[in-house]
């Protein structure tokens, strides 16, 4: 809790590449004197969320990395290191008895089969499962990394993109009080337009 | 023995998404056609935006220009689904919040495979809901509007179900952009497979100008018989020329006062504006002249910043450059609509700045002209604004947007207005009677008479 009396804004952001207006945003909304926490995906977002932000800004991630799972290290194994693991096995066992050379070259081109079914699978289906699902695994994993931050004294929640929104619906269920965006609006923090000082004069 | 029915008003179903209290530009020529329409004896049933998307998403409301609205016009409201704006969370569903990804794919498969715009949802529903009403008492024609082009889609439908024709109004462009002159939309854009398709069953298609007109003739040869100009006009309902013409003209050492009135855009002439202004100011019977905008500055309030600056203006609308003799160039901001009487009254000279080029008319220049003032324009010299400022006597036109030219246009409109006699005056709103609502719109009227099915006409079915 930051214990002032400055309006409290939380910005999320989780796509792959990162959100400049998300990240940028999040530096305005600072820069007009709110507190802002910026939350990240995983730890090397949040690093280069920081070369656009300067202190004003908080940033957290969600993840220490977000190649960490168990599904993803299978994956990865599977499709990635399993045919290269197994070939170098193969040419191993085949230096051996003459016999071996024909059942290796059978062996070898069952790899290769594999691995380019695995590189389909990879980009078809693996990939767009995890697209589709990435930005509501994310969100269940807020309750233990965000336990710092005090959402209930936030003035509102950002979802700073597409990815975010999971989370950024879930925290406005929680919190039914606070405004929850999409939009990333900046006239609660600027003073009145030039077009509304003059209608007033 | 079979009896004959007592005649009956033609019935004439208007899709017009903007219709107030929206108070988006294009309003006032769908209130205008509906209530003329109204005034010449047809049953008019409009098919307009839902209220919630203009209070709650767009919230450019008028609420007095629905009393302007003739009560004989019904007004329908089809749904509309809010997807690309709803921005507040706890308003989404579960699969939305959830599974955003899926979601956003679906509504993009939407738009490629029914209708590819953000309205098309309204489009369906407008469809349902008049076929509800022709079931339980049949159109004659349908008039579909312009943006958003799924009124034509919707108009398409229409006649495919029931074959009721149909006249599309392209109160703006679909296909062509007209700030660039250059096609919107690539080659393989769904757009021109769907304008080609409504085009195609239209019985009439109308255009603002002769220049839009021109552009489709080019674009669909096929279908240039049955496109028309029904130009834009002012509406005398909505602004009291009378009432504006019995000021009289400045005097000798009276300071002479240009005004604008209008949004002012990025993509307006601005830098010209400013600097022919300070340099018409040189000259001595400008010396103490000023020269006040009013409206908004952009449609978005990042562009204010940008626009105040390329007006030589600082953040409190001043000119920087202001001297001992007041400010050469003031941003009064926006005025409601009880107030642009007084702009128009107060206004010795009228500047007509406009931004785009050949297929832009500008809907503010029927107002000038029947404010009976004199008018300068600043725009590029091939505005399709011209086939309307065309003989119009107090009309100063430098012809290009070269600096010095415009300041002397500027400074002949000085002396036009100080100089103007009631005679010129009068001859001047007598040029721009002739664009007033009533006077442009019997020829939509009369093509619209003429699709009545010959037969009834004859039989004496209609009133």
């Amino acid at each position: 809790v930051s214990g002032d009396d400055r309006p409290r804004v939380l910005v999320m952001t989780f796509n792959r590449t990162l959100s400049e207006r998300a990240v940028r945003y999040a530096q305005f909304v600072a820069s007009e004197g709110a507190h802002v926490d910026l939350v990240m995906a995983d730890t090397l977002a949040a690093a280069e969320a920081r070369t656009y932000v300067d202190h004003r800004v908080n940033v957290h991630s969600l993840l220490r990395t977000e190649h960490g799972g168990p599904i993803t290290r299978f994956e990865r194994r599977a499709v990635f290191e399993f045919p290269g693991t197994a070939q170098e096995s193969l040419r191993r066992w085949q230096a051996g008895a003459g016999w071996r050379r024909p059942v290796g070259r059978i062996s070898a081109g069952g790899l290769r089969v594999y691995e380019r079914l695995a590189l389909v699978f990879h980009g078809w289906i693996y990939s767009n499962i995890e697209k589709t699902f990435r930005p509501w695994l994310l969100s269940l994993r807020h309750e233990q990394r965000l336990a710092h931050i005090d959402c209930g004294s936030m003035e509102r929640f950002v979802a700073g993109d597409i990815s975010a929104i999971p989370l950024g619906w879930k925290l406005a269920r929680r919190y039914p009080k606070i405004l929850a965006t999409t939009a990333m609006d900046s006239t609660p923090f600027s003073g009145p337009s030039p077009a509304e000082s003059a209608a007033q004069t | 023995m079979q009896t004959r029915r007592p005649p009956r008003n033609p019935r004439v179903l208007y899709l017009s998404f903007f219709f107030p209290p929206s108070r988006a530009s294009g309003v006032y020529r769908g209130r205008a056609t509906a209530n003329y329409l109204a005034r010449r004896g047809w049953d008019v049933t409009v098919c307009a935006a839902p209220l919630n998307f203009l209070y709650q998403v767009i919230g450019s409301v008028d609420e007095q220009l629905v009393s302007t609205v003739d009560p004989r016009v019904r007004i329908e409201r089809a749904r509309l689904n809010l997807f690309p704006w709803e921005h507040d969370l706890h308003k989404y569903r579960r699969f939305r919040a959830l599974m955003p990804i899926p979601s956003r794919k679906l509504y993009e498969l939407r738009q490629r495979y029914l209708f590819p715009e953000a309205y098309g949802s309204w489009g369906r529903s407008a469809v349902a809901r008049a076929l509800r009403l022709h079931a339980r008492q049949p159109f004659d024609a349908v008039i579909a509007t312009g943006n958003p082009f799924a009124a034509f889609a919707s108009a398409w439908l229409f006649n495919r179900l029931t074959g009721v024709p149909y006249v599309l109004d392209y109160r703006d462009s679909w296909t062509l952009d007209l700030f660039t002159d250059a096609p919107a939309y690539p080659p393989s854009h769904p757009a021109w497979r769907w304008e080609r398709r409504v085009l195609s069953r239209a019985s009439a298609v109308v255009f603002v100008n002769e220049a839009l007109r021109g552009w489709h003739v080019n674009r669909y040869p096929r279908f240039a018989g049955k496109m028309m100009v029904v130009p834009n006009g002012w509406d005398p309902d909505l602004f009291d020329a009378d009432g504006l013409a019995g000021r009289a003209a400045p005097t000798e050492r009276s300071p002479l006062r240009y005004a604008y009135l209008g949004t002012i855009t990025t993509a307006q002439p601005v830098e010209e504006l400013a600097a022919a202004f300070r340099r018409a100011r040189e000259h001595p019977d400008l010396a103490d002249a000023h020269l006040s905008l009013h409206g908004h500055l952009g449609f978005f309030r990042n562009s204010q910043a940008e626009l105040l600056n390329r007006l030589g203006l600082d953040a409190d609308g001043h000119h920087v450059d202001d001297d001992e003799r007041g400010p050469a160039i003031r941003y009064r901001g926006p005025v409601s609509k009880l107030e642009v009487a007084s702009v128009y009254r107060d206004a010795d000279v009228l500047v007509f700045l406009a931004g785009g080029a050949r297929y832009i008319t500008s809907g503010k220049v029927f107002e000038y002209m029947a404010a009976g003032r004199p008018i300068v324009s600043v725009h590029a010299p091939d505005i399709a604004a011209r086939e309307v400022l065309e003989g119009y006597p107090l009309w100063f036109n430098a012809n290009s947007l070269d600096i010095s030219e415009l300041a002397a246009a500027m400074i002949a409109a000085g002396k036009a207005a100080r100089d103007l006699t009631p005679a010129q005056r009068e001859a001047a709103q007598r040029h721009a009677a002739s664009f007033s609502r009533e006077a442009l719109l019997g020829t939509l009227e009369a093509k619209l008479r003429s699709m009545l099915p010959a037969k009834r006409v004859e039989a004496g079915e209609y009133t």
